[in-house]
């Protein structure tokens, strides 16, 4: 990608280093639950989707990579938290199963979206190892999305805990469809469909019909959000789980682990 | 056919190496040994996971990071299809799943004692990868021959997947061994934590009445000596070659003999922590279970109780 103009490159890396950190964070406190899913079935799968994750932010970190950005051992461990790009709601600490659920489908809805736009993206190599992760993205999205009928369905607590979910989260929601710049650079990319406004769209349209079936009430468009995360505004939450997550790396630089 | 019969019917099975499915008719004695056995393999699989899940969040590469998650999947898993076979089992008794994980929260079965120790570094993590699944192949490999044979199908899968953790686990041990001398510390002091739990984790010499009884019913076919013995015999020279010291200088092989030479760990104090879940980490590591079953009943009521067939797929 180095024949690449240097202003398509920056958008690359701005769209791409935004996907690849959603992937990552949202992996990593996947992984966090592993043997404390609510039954060993579900440890399995919600293991399995993690492991997707990863796979995918590797992904999209190699890309990266050849577009000029650092390693992908070095993107994950070496950077502090003003660097990272993923949403804010991502690195935000685990809570209880329906706020994972309430999570995991929000996300994996948006990432539905995201993704379908990149399936037309003017990279070949980008376009095929999308088109590859959304074979496996559809299970994802299925699996949350069942998981989200279940609860919202179930005992009178798993709906309340569902309802607490969504509306605790609701107002920190906005930041996963800004790109943290102006719009203007995805014309660039030939890929205006992933505009902020046309995402949040096309994301409040779905999330809407499925509210409207469980009969849960419509809490308003998402706001705009205190603290960007596309644009390096982090809470501590993020600090400290890249606290733990390079600890073992950090203890010797110069090792091979 | 009298109960007499029955049983010397099924005694000259097991004599002659024929395998008991899980309809067969079996004694009770047999059945509750075999409850017994599998129901202690599923929590230990299962508890096992806690140990090696703390350091995923702390994997120091991406690649590392992938493989334990991948690994702590196959120990869970493991765990569930031992517990189905557990849960077969138990259905005279009118027991199922949510009984059998509710024992392990009372204090009603076991789990191995391996899994009661801390794990305070990554070293750890790689050591117990190395030689506590190396020493659970041993263990498992006996089993392969166990005359219950769905027992016997599911160690098949298990033993497989367990020599790929033993992998996983030798290429963490070999990195450090071949690193800094940061890495080489870490490692030492890890094997000088394992060691003495490995060397009970086999059990006693004198074995007990219930592993007597399942030798005679050939549900296991080796001594805990003989499965020591092999341990000392494939990781001593091992741990060796990679310049670590082992932390017993009785650990030595008799020339003639072939015979390991190994300091007796101390039964007592381990017995007691598996007894009575008092170990160092005991407590902590059932919190974690408790948390993930008791903590999320309320989501498998609400399984229970949704009506409605889940939507389709989304798309």
């Amino acid at each position: 990608m180095n024949a690449l103009p240097p202003h398509e490159k920056t958008s690359w890396v701005l769209l791409l280093q935004a996907m690849a950190d959603d992937e990552w964070i949202v992996a990593h406190r996947g992984s966090e639950w592993l043997g404390l899913a609510p039954d060993l079935e579900e440890d399995l799968a919600y293991s399995s989707v993690n492991q997707d994750e990863m796979g995918h932010a590797q992904f999209y970190y190699a890309l990266l990579t050849e577009l000029g950005e650092r390693e992908p051992e070095q993107m994950v461990f070496a950077r502090t938290a003003s660097q990272w790009r993923n949403a804010c709601i991502l690195e935000s600490p685990n809570g209880d199963w329906a706020r994972v659920v309430a999570l995991r489908y929000f996300y994996e809805v948006f990432d539905d979206i995201r993704t379908n736009a990149l399936t037309r993206a003017p990279w070949p190599s980008l376009q095929a190892g999308v088109r590859k992760i959304r074979r496996e993205e559809a299970y994802h999205l299925e699996h949350f999305a069942t998981w989200f009928d279940m609860l919202a369905n179930g005992t009178l607590e798993s709906r309340r805990r569902l309802l607490d979910a969504i509306l605790d989260m609701w107002p920190k929601l906005g930041d996963i469809f800004s790109w943290g710049e102006p719009d203007t650079f995805l014309s660039t990319l030939d890929l205006a469909s992933l505009r902020q406004g046309e995402v949040q769209r096309l994301w409040e349209e779905r999330i809407r019909d499925k509210l409207h079936r469980w009969q849960i009430a419509w809490p308003g468009s998402v706001p705009l959000p205190a603290a960007n995360g596309r644009r390096g505004e982090h809470s501590d939450d993020l600090a400290n789980l890249l606290g733990v997550m390079s600890e073992v790396w950090r203890s010797d630089e110069t090792a091979l682990w | 056919m009298t109960e007499d019969h029955r049983m010397a019917d099924f005694m000259t099975k097991i004599e002659k190496g024929q395998k008991i499915e899980a309809n067969d008719w079996m004694p009770d004695d047999y059945r509750n040994l075999l409850i017994k056995q599998i129901h202690m393999h599923a929590v230990s699989e299962i508890m096992g996971a806690y140990p090696e899940k703390e350091w995923v969040p702390k994997a120091p590469t991406i690649r590392r990071k992938m493989a334990l998650n991948a690994k702590v999947q196959d120990e869970i898993g493991h765990g569930q299809i031992l517990l189905r076979l557990a849960e077969d089992l138990s259905r005279p008794y009118g027991r199922g799943r949510e009984a059998l994980m509710d024992d392990l929260l009372d204090g009603h079965v076991k789990f191995h004692n391996v899994f009661h120790m801390p794990a305070p570094t990554w070293a750890d993590a790689g050591v117990i990868a190395f030689l506590v699944d190396g020493g659970a192949i041993i263990t498992q490999a006996m089993l392969l021959d166990s005359s219950y044979a769905p027992y016997a199908r599911m160690l098949k899968r298990i033993v497989a997947e367990e020599s790929f953790h033993m992998q996983y686990g030798e290429s963490v041990v070999l990195a450090l061994a071949e690193g800094t001398s940061f890495q080489r510390n870490l490692l030492q002091e890890a094997i000088n934590r394992w060691w003495e739990a490995m060397m009970f984790f086999f059990g006693p010499r004198q074995m007990g009445q219930s592993a007597q009884k399942m030798m005679r019913y050939k549900i296991r076919t080796k001594t805990n000596e003989e499965l020591r013995q092999k341990f000392i015999n494939r990781y001593a020279p091992r741990l060796w070659a990679l310049g670590m010291r082992i932390p017993d200088p009785a650990v030595k092989q008799d020339p003639q003999t072939g015979e390991w030479g190994y300091t007796e760990p101390n039964w007592a104090l381990y017995t007691e922590m598996v007894r009575n879940n008092s170990g160092p980490f005991s407590q902590a590591r059932l919190d974690l279970r408790r948390r993930a079953h008791a903590g999320n009943r309320w989501v498998r009521e609400a399984l229970n109780h949704a009506s409605v067939k889940p939507s389709a797929a989304e798309s």
